[in-house]
């Protein structure tokens, strides 16, 4: 081989034997489809996002209220004088008490569903309650019909969000703590079901099958064999709820369930904006809090970043190996007390679950919820209803994603600041000092954004415009940009810095280094976050749709206000086939990115 | 063009490399051996500006490269081309973007992004690549590569990259003989006809004592001998393997 053939342009055969055997020399691989499925994904995307822009209304109508601007200015004025006077204070701090005492009863409840209905919901427990008999294709048969079962049972309470749960009790239970508690546990059970399952199922079954194999019954060999070995994970993921739990907590206040997200609303709508301050900042404490706890124990249980295991991406075989730490320890104990204290605190009746009443009025709601009607509209009129709420969400998710892109890469602790490697200050002090700003401003408007409950920012959106989707989807948008941001850092901080530092080695600038080697590595990680906060976005419209912003949530309270529960269970109906659908094509553009 | 005069870098406490002195001339053509854990890695670091040294002085073309401003030191980095020995390319990359990424000292951002969505350079690069038996490779993805494809890959790049030294970790420990001989025959090549300095980390004697004009050999952290290969008897090349294995 000669370096002038390698670097002209006429084609060269290589003295290599297996080479050389080739008469005509190969042809080079032909340059890929300019329209792959991933074009075809990125201009569905395109048209979902241009159609939901056209349905929110915007360049054909008026938007925007004028008159709403001083409002936002005197609530943003307000910001530096939060009201501090003892007498308020201390109702602040009874309602962090009282939301912290709902996450953690909730939390408790959601466990206690989530081990039961995890172990009935994973197909490895039921091919040990009927081993497989046989062999081919008939094999798995008995224990797939009550796994499917569980499975698809599961999926009705996940796909309805916890505010409407919310709703829903407060008409059967009435205004009772029960129901803050309830409207967490239920829907956070059976997703804890579903991810305990996954966990079980992922689990190394070498012990089990020993264990079976000497006789052990199903339970007493699942204990001593899969539950330790998944232990780590189950313990990991159960922190993780209780850090939604206090979120949820926050929001279902607004249901009239006490709580911070009650004394929130109670002080928007009487215009006291100084309280509304306060008590934002006590929510930011709180949340902040749980969440240094929580990735705390997290880190300590060896179990990465937050949404693995939910996602699903972390190999097999790297079962992080379970080490009893005094945080873990500590922390375990910690949480029974909490829970403890949340049951004293909140002083639930839980007579009232058994009474008469309950049972009376749940057969009665239900009786009129037979068959389920429109509720006075015609399909086209509900259908338009469905497609508000699927583009409030698409809209909410596309600003969201662009926007928890941008901000997470100053965000992260290895890009921009002094020794990262996109860092582009140089040796400069000024260099240093930006990048290190950068980090500290990302970082804070992202706690920021989603410390304040969707519903808030809906509400101060309400402020300047019109009812409609169009707040809403700024307000989920917000909200979501705060988790996707954080959860986008994390990523871009989990990186496998070396191809980035050689990039660096043979004199490639900070901006160079980012395009070739950081964005392709975190964009697949990106988006598949973005398509499972689709998922949730498209349940959380319910929550902005409550106070007022327009779709699905909003003829849901107007249904429930009205008592008219066969248009409330149409309604429902409705929620659980768009987020269904929704499942489908994330599922489906998750598959062929892959 | 390489100076180092009593080189220390420890991490954490323990000295990869203790006291290093050593000076590579333009044009010349070394081959480092060692066994593994000698350090070897860790003065390529050295040699390409990546990590600073705890004690000593490192001179890249006659410059420290930790006292330059940073487009200064990017600037000297262009001139240095490393062949990581785990390759260090980027797994969801086309193999044409990972090859271009060479390019990158001397494109412009706007340049940069245009390749990205629609490749240039395109025929340089797969001249390059069908040299080394990669021409069906150039749009594949890189994580979809052999081991062995991935490291000829990682030559490439440097080859576009056109750099005055070229540092090869290990360029050879992932391929077969016949593409081994095609690599080392194209490392010589490079010296001999195009002036270019080659420094090479190797495993495999052999081509130490057949390819380049120079060996040194690291033991701990420390250079165990230095020489013209005519100079070194086969045995002190082998005793540096052995006692260590002993050790």
């Amino acid at each position: 081989m000669r370096l002038e053939e390698l670097e002209s342009a006429r084609p060269i055969v290589i003295a290599a034997p297996e080479r050389a055997r080739a008469a005509a020399p190969p042809a080079a691989a032909a340059r890929p489809l300019a329209l792959g499925r991933r074009h075809l994904w990125l201009l569905a995307v395109i048209a979902a996002v241009a159609w939901s822009l056209w349905e929110s209304g915007l360049f054909r109508r008026e938007l925007v209220n004028e008159g709403g601007w001083s409002l936002v200015l005197r609530l943003a004025s307000s910001i530096l004088r939060p009201e501090l006077s003892a007498e308020f204070l201390a109702v602040a701090w009874q309602a962090t008490l009282a939301t912290l005492a709902f996450a953690a009863c909730g939390t408790a409840l959601c466990l206690l569903i989530g081990s039961v209905g995890g172990i009935l919901a994973s197909e490895v427990w039921w091919e040990s309650v009927f081993p497989p008999r046989g062999a081919g294709r008939s094999r798995l048969r008995t224990a797939r019909g009550p796994w499917l079962a569980v499975r698809t049972l599961l999926t009705v309470p996940r796909a309805i969000h916890e505010i409407v749960w919310g709703v829903l009790l407060v008409a059967i239970l009435g205004l009772d703590p029960l129901v803050a508690i309830l409207a967490i546990a239920i829907p956070f059970g059976a997703i804890t079901a579903k991810v305990f399952a996954e966990l079980l199922d992922e689990a190394p079954r070498h012990s089990l099958g020993a264990l079976r194999a000497s006789g052990a019954p199903p339970l007493k060999a699942f204990l001593y064999s899969l539950v330790p070995e998944a232990l780590p994970d189950l313990i990991s993921y159960s922190f993780y709820r209780f850090e939604c739990a206090i979120r949820s907590a926050a929001v279902l206040g607004i249901v009239g369930a006490g709580g911070l997200g009650y004394e929130i609303l109670l002080s928007l709508r009487s215009l006291r904006y100084e309280q509304v301050w306060t008590l934002v900042f006590a929510l930011i404490v709180l949340t902040g809090l749980s969440d240094l706890w929580s990735g705390l124990v997290r880190r300590k249980l060896g179990t990465g970043s937050r949404f693995d295991s939910t996602l699903k991406t972390r190999t097999i075989g790297d079962t992080p190996r379970y080490r009893v730490d005094p945080v873990i320890k500590g922390s375990i104990l910690g949480v029974g007390l909490l829970t403890a204290f949340g049951f004293w605190y909140v002083g639930a009746d839980v007579a009232r679950l058994t009474g008469s009443r309950t049972a009376q009025l749940l057969g009665q709601l239900i009786a009129e919820a037979i068959p389920p009607t429109l509720g006075g509209m015609t399909l086209l009129e509900f259908l338009d209803v469905c497609g508000q709420t699927l583009a409030m969400s698409i809209l909410a998710i596309g600003l969201a994603g662009i926007g928890g892109a941008l901000l997470s890469f100053p965000a992260a602790r290895n890009m921009l600041v002094p020794g990262g490697v996109v860092h582009p200050g140089g040796r400069r002090p000024a260099g240093r000092v930006a990048g290190v700003g950068a980090y500290l401003v990302s970082r804070a408007v992202l706690l920021f954004f989603r410390a304040v409950p969707a519903p808030i920012w809906a509400l101060t959106f309400l402020f300047v415009f019109f009812p409609g989707m169009l707040p809403g989807a700024l307000a989920l948008a917000v909200y979501t940009l705060g988790v996707l941001g954080r959860l986008m850092a994390e990523a871009t901080e989990n990186l496998d810095t070396r191809p980035l530092t050689a990039l660096r080695a043979q004199g490639a600038a900070g901006s160079h280094v980012f395009l070739y080697g950081v964005l392709p590595a975190v964009l697949p990680r990106y988006t598949a976050y973005v398509l499972y906060r689709w998922e949730v976005c498209i349940r959380a419209t319910a929550m902005v749709g409550l106070v007022g912003a327009g779709g699905l949530g909003r003829l849901l309270t107007e249904r429930v206000s009205s008592f008219d529960y066969a248009a409330v269970a149409t309604v429902i109906i409705a929620y659980i086939a768009i987020a269904w659908l929704v499942d489908l094509v994330s599922a489906a553009v998750r598959r062929d990115l892959r | 063009m390489f100076e180092l005069r009593g080189v220390t870098k420890r991490f954490s406490e323990l000295a990869a490399v203790g006291g290093i002195g050593l000076a590579i001339r333009a044009g010349e053509r070394v081959a480092l051996v060692g066994p593994s854990g000698a350090g070897k890695t860790t003065l390529f670091n050295l040699l390409n500006g990546s990590i600073p040294p705890d004690e000593g002085e490192v001179r890249l073309f006659g410059c420290d490269p930790h006292r330059l401003p940073a487009r200064e030191l990017r600037r000297l980095q262009q001139q240095i081309g490393t062949v990581h020995q785990q390759f260090h390319l980027v797994g969801n990359l086309r193999v044409i973007h990972n090859v271009n990424a060479g390019h990158l000292g001397r494109w412009s951002l706007f340049r940069a992004l245009h390749s990205l969505v629609r490749p240039l350079e395109v025929d340089r690069a797969v001249r390059w690549l069908r040299g080394l038996g990669l021409e069906d490779k150039v749009f594949e993805r890189n994580d979809r590569l052999s081991g062995g494809e991935q490291q000829r890959v990682a030559l490439v790049r440097v080859l576009v990259q056109d750099p005055s030294v070229i540092l090869a970790d290990e360029p050879i420990s992932n391929l077969d003989p016949e593409h081994s001989r095609l690599v080392m025959d194209l490392l010589r090549e490079l010296n001999e006809r195009r002036g270019k300095t080659v420094v090479i980390c190797l495993h495999d004697v052999n081509y130490a004592f057949s390819h380049c004009e120079r060996i040194i050999g690291l033991r701990s952290g420390h250079i165990a001998f230095d020489d013209r290969v005519s100079e070194i008897p086969r045995s002190l090349v082998d005793d540096l393997y052995r006692l260590e294995r002993c050790g």
